[in-house]
């Protein structure tokens, strides 16, 4: 990467510049990024490409421990010939006016985890790249898929949608790190939205918030079939309408692979975020249930509950090659046959604990501070069909595709609604449900864990809005999940 | 941050260039700062500049849009050929008419030379104020507190520049007890505003005596919500119902009822970007002076807000409510005010026999299309009997209408509250409101 503005100076020299500034000024470490994103999203709603958007930023961001406080600064490369070497100087030098404000209000030094440097570069593998592809051609197939869907005539709109992102950047830090990364995301989806009189009803495919999203390039949007499974998407919206209320009751509840993503995501990702853990998040997001002392020995759940943190999927949304403090993407268990063994770490909170860093800090851009976040949080396979699954319930409900969240702030009350579910009979899928939504504890809801589909059934699923921290990032995350079910679960929460 | 003049040029410039049968530049400047404690100490602290130009390019009914952070006039020019280039293969929408023309914009004043050069020194003690309010009490505080300074200007080829500078102060702080925690918070364009130590009191007195939390049955409760409850659920609404797509499209309660009555009698809802109780903008981001909308007038739902492209369409004025464009929103009410009572919130308890206390609400989200929500309560939440808050409830969880729960309002404090969403708002007392569950 090399800017205009820089002609005449190298980007490694431009960051040495940066960071000798730092020290100079007293740093006892320091940390670059310079990032360059570019972005499109589309939005076509009933044949119309509402949305059309091309965007590009880039910035750096400087970040400095000074006597054991943080201070950051960023700002975008200004246009103006002559303000460039007086902003990154302006910036530097405020990431370290700002850390000696901090260390006004401190309580305890910061310490770091040590870390090896290192000098290497990582980008994503991807068979096209989306931003050479013509915007006549994605509009092609997603007004295709809008059609269809608009076909059939109770969908009041039928919406396809496509994401790419690419994401250049360079982390380089004091202790010798120089780690350059190419990152591109693709996404994909539809949804069609069914309207008669009061009702109103959605279903999306392959999943709800614009489908399905990985780290790979315009391949995901062409292996999708988006038209292929419209008319099934508009069909089911269209039966909701008529569809009975899902009742309420305690029931074994199915989970598809979509919906477990997010469950996986809030009542396992965020509680094992140590920052939470910690109180850093008290005052926005929460805290976590997951106190330091269940480490190790607190039963989360049944013994066939496994999950993994594996930033090292090819194509998971939640990989990369190197998070924001240079530490190497990492595969580790948080959940162990139901025990709770890790948590996510940065290179300041697994200092704490006396470990190293398992590699989770990441920022959502130049102009954001790196914060503990999940890489690709995954409930491990077992062994189950997903069709014995079904015929093994007597009684019971199979929900799929979120609509709706909400957790407690310590991550313990969860309530979850789905676009759509379907009553179990005697081991046989029957009626489709409306408005289907369930509630629990999270670890009495994995606890009643008691049997999980194997890995033909598995997927990871991109999650491109996680959203944490003030002011608010967004991250991109991936859950990987097969089908699971969960007896006596409370389902049917729901009055007009 | 560039100046009016500089930014004047520039677009001049700009505009000249382009070869669209319309064109429009929005720029957005930003200078960030927030300072966030954690534990009783300053564990994050940030400050980001940053510009956003965003240009949308016009060919008959065909749209573009690209945008660029960069600031050079050759990164808007390559942006305004892409924008060209991305309208030139659109196809039509058919719906558009025009980019807006010209009005007269009032004059606001809404910057703070205080706020906007806040150095960290200050926030650093500002947040050590409150620290040590809540030691002196054996309580933990945590929270954030920003600065910010923004520059908005638009100009469009039909002969729109306007431009407004505006500051933005905002401090909240979560005070925990070993058994509960209170919040609070302020926000204000300007920081000489913002009160530290009253910020820190207010969370503070909810977790004075910090007895154990007892658990309260699942079941309706009367409900006395104080401000911050009541922004949340109006905030949800702006979303779901009064933003102009969802209305246009049949997913707003608010759908097909012009005229209708959909909220209860005392409920007067308006749109009111002018008025300085809130943070007021003199015009929208197309450059459309800023209209007071009266959106909901005892219990009937009256008007909605109109961007360009939906005035134009169905044969209206805008009312200056458009966001940045494209979005998928459509029109959005940014300065709602919910009217006040004439009852003091003492008042209000004393009325309530047996009830409960809501601070604030945690995670809410939509069950459906109707505004059924759910979400939690959360640092602060007590028992009120006979009259009194008697003791702090482990947090619920609600599953509620929530044009229901508008329609049951058996009080409205004369007080009002200016959040950090932009909403001005009374407390409610709520006749019957659904919890669902409660957390451990």
């Amino acid at each position: 990467m090399r800017y205009n503005c820089f002609r005449h100076l190298s980007m490694k020299d431009l960051i040495h510049k940066i960071l000798n500034l730092t020290q100079m000024a007293g740093a006892e470490y320091a940390d670059v990024r310079i990032v360059e994103n570019k972005n499109e999203s589309i939005t076509v709603k009933n044949e119309i490409p509402e949305i059309v958007e091309m965007n590009e930023n880039k910035g750096f961001g400087v970040r400095v421990l000074y006597q054991g406080s943080w201070g950051f600064a960023a700002s975008c490369f200004p246009g103006l010939e002559g303000q460039i070497k007086i902003k990154l100087k302006e910036t530097a030098r405020k990431a370290i006016e700002i850390a000696k404000s901090s260390a006004l209000v401190k309580k305890k030094r910061v310490k770091l985890a040590d870390s090896k440097p290192i000098i290497d570069e990582y980008q994503t593998k991807i068979e096209k790249d989306p931003f050479k592809i013509s915007l006549n051609q994605k509009l092609d197939l997603l007004i295709a898929a809008s059609k269809e869907m608009r076909k059939n005539k109770k969908i009041k709109t039928g919406q396809s949608f496509f994401e790419a992102r690419k994401e250049n950047k360079i982390f380089a830090n004091t202790e010798g790190s120089f780690i350059k990364q190419k990152i591109i995301k693709c996404g994909a989806g539809i949804e069609a939205l069914a309207i008669d009189k009061n009702e109103v009803q959605t279903r999306s495919y392959p999943n709800s918030f614009r489908g399905q999203f990985k780290t790979a390039g315009y391949e995901v949007l062409e292996s999708l079939n988006l038209k292929e499974n419209s008319s099934r998407i508009a069909e089911e919206a269209t039966a909701l309408l008529l569809a009975p209320q899902c009742p309420a009751k305690k029931t074994s509840l199915i989970l598809d692979s979509n919906q477990l993503a997010l469950q996986i995501h809030e009542s396992c990702g965020h509680p094992s975020e140590l920052d939470r853990v910690l109180g850093m998040e008290a005052g926005f997001a929460g805290t976590s249930f997951l106190t330091l002392e269940k480490l190790g020995r607190f039963k989360y759940g049944s013994d066939l509950v496994n999950i993994t943190a594996d930033a090292t999927i090819e194509d998971a949304l939640g990989s990369f090659g190197y998070d924001d403090e240079g530490t190497p993407a990492q595969k580790f268990p948080i959940i162990k046959n139901g025990i709770f063994v890790n948590y996510l770490t940065s290179r300041e909170t697994a200092e704490i604990l006396n470990q190293k860093s398992n590699g989770t800090m990441r920022a959502q851009s130049w102009a954001n501070i790196p914060l503990i976040r999940m890489t690709n949080i995954n409930l491990e396979p077992c062994d189950w069909k997903l069709e014995d699954l079904i015929a093994d319930t007597k009684e019971g409900i199979f929900m799929s595709t979120n609509k709706t969240w909400s957790i407690d702030d310590k991550r313990l009350n969860f309530q979850f609604g789905c676009e759509i579910a379907w009553e179990i009979k005697n081991g046989k899928i029957k009626r489709i449900l409306k408005n289907p939504t369930y509630t629990g504890i999270t670890p009495q809801f994995w606890q009643n864990c008691d049997a999980i589909c194997n890995k033909k059934h598995w997927q990871v699923w991109g999650t491109p809005n996680c959203g944490k921290g003030e002011p608010s990032q967004l991250a991109t995350v991936g859950h990987g999940a097969s089908p699971a079910r969960f007896r006596k679960i409370k389902i049917g929460v729901w009055k007009k | 941050m560039l100046q009016k003049s500089q930014i004047k040029k520039i677009l001049k410039q700009a505009l000249r260039y382009s070869l669209a049968k319309q064109t429009e530049i929005l720029v957005i400047q930003v200078s960030s700062n927030l300072t966030r404690f954690a534990n009783s100490e300053i564990h994050q602290n940030i400050s980001q500049d940053n510009n956003s130009i965003l240009v949308r390019t016009i060919f008959g009914k065909k749209i573009g849009s690209a945008s660029t952070n960069d600031f050079s006039l050759k990164a808007i020019k390559k942006t305004i050929d892409k924008a060209i280039l991305i309208a030139k293969f659109q196809k039509e929408n058919l719906d558009f008419v025009s980019l807006p023309c010209p009005v007269k914009i009032k004059k606001i004043k809404l910057f703070s030379f205080a706020t906007a050069n806040c150095a960290p020194q200050k926030r650093a003690q500002m947040v050590k104020t409150i620290i040590e309010k809540a030691e002196k009490k054996n309580l933990i505080a945590s929270g954030a507190l920003s600065t910010n300074a923004y520059q908005i200007t638009v100009a469009n080829s039909l002969g729109v520049f306007t431009s407004f500078s505006q500051t933005l102060a905002s401090l909240s702080t979560v005070i925990m007890g070993k058994n509960n925690s209170g919040y609070a918070e302020q926000t204000s364009w300007d920081i000489n505003k913002i009160n530290p130590q009253k910020a820190a009191q207010e969370a503070i007195n909810k977790v004075l005596d910090d007895q154990a939390p007892i658990e309260i049955k699942p079941g309706i409760y009367s409900v006395f919500l104080e401000e911050y409850a009541v922004a949340g659920m109006l905030n949800y609404m702006a979303y779901l119902g009064f933003s102009g797509k969802a209305i246009e499209e049949g997913r707003s309660f608010l759908s097909g009822k012009l005229n209708k009555k959909v909220l209860g009698k005392n409920i007067t809802i308006i749109d009111d970007g002018l008025s300085s109780r809130g943070l007021p903008m003199p015009f929208d981001f197309e450059g459309v002076r800023k209209k007071k909308v009266i959106l909901i007038k005892n219990g009937i739902f009256k008007n909605r807000v109109y961007d360009s492209f939906s005035a134009y369409r169905e044969g209206k004025i805008s009312t200056g409510h458009s966001l940045p464009q494209p979005n998928d929103l459509g029109a959005f009410p940014q300065n709602l005010f919910l009217k006040n009572g004439k009852i003091g919130k003492e008042q209000m308890i004393k009325k309530i026999k047996k009830g409960i206390y809501v601070t604030r609400f945690w995670y809410l989200n939509a069950h459906h299309h109707n505004l059924l929500m759910t979400g939690m309560t959360r640092d602060g939440v007590f028992l009120i009997e006979n009259g009194k808050i008697t003791k702090p409830l482990k947090n619920l969880r609600f599953t509620q209408s929530f044009p229901k729960a508008l329609s049951e309002v058996a009080a409205i404090s004369l007080e009002t509250k200016l959040t950090g969403e932009n909403i001005v708002c009374p407390a409610l007392l709520i006749k019957r409101f659904n919890f669902t569950g409660s957390t451990e």
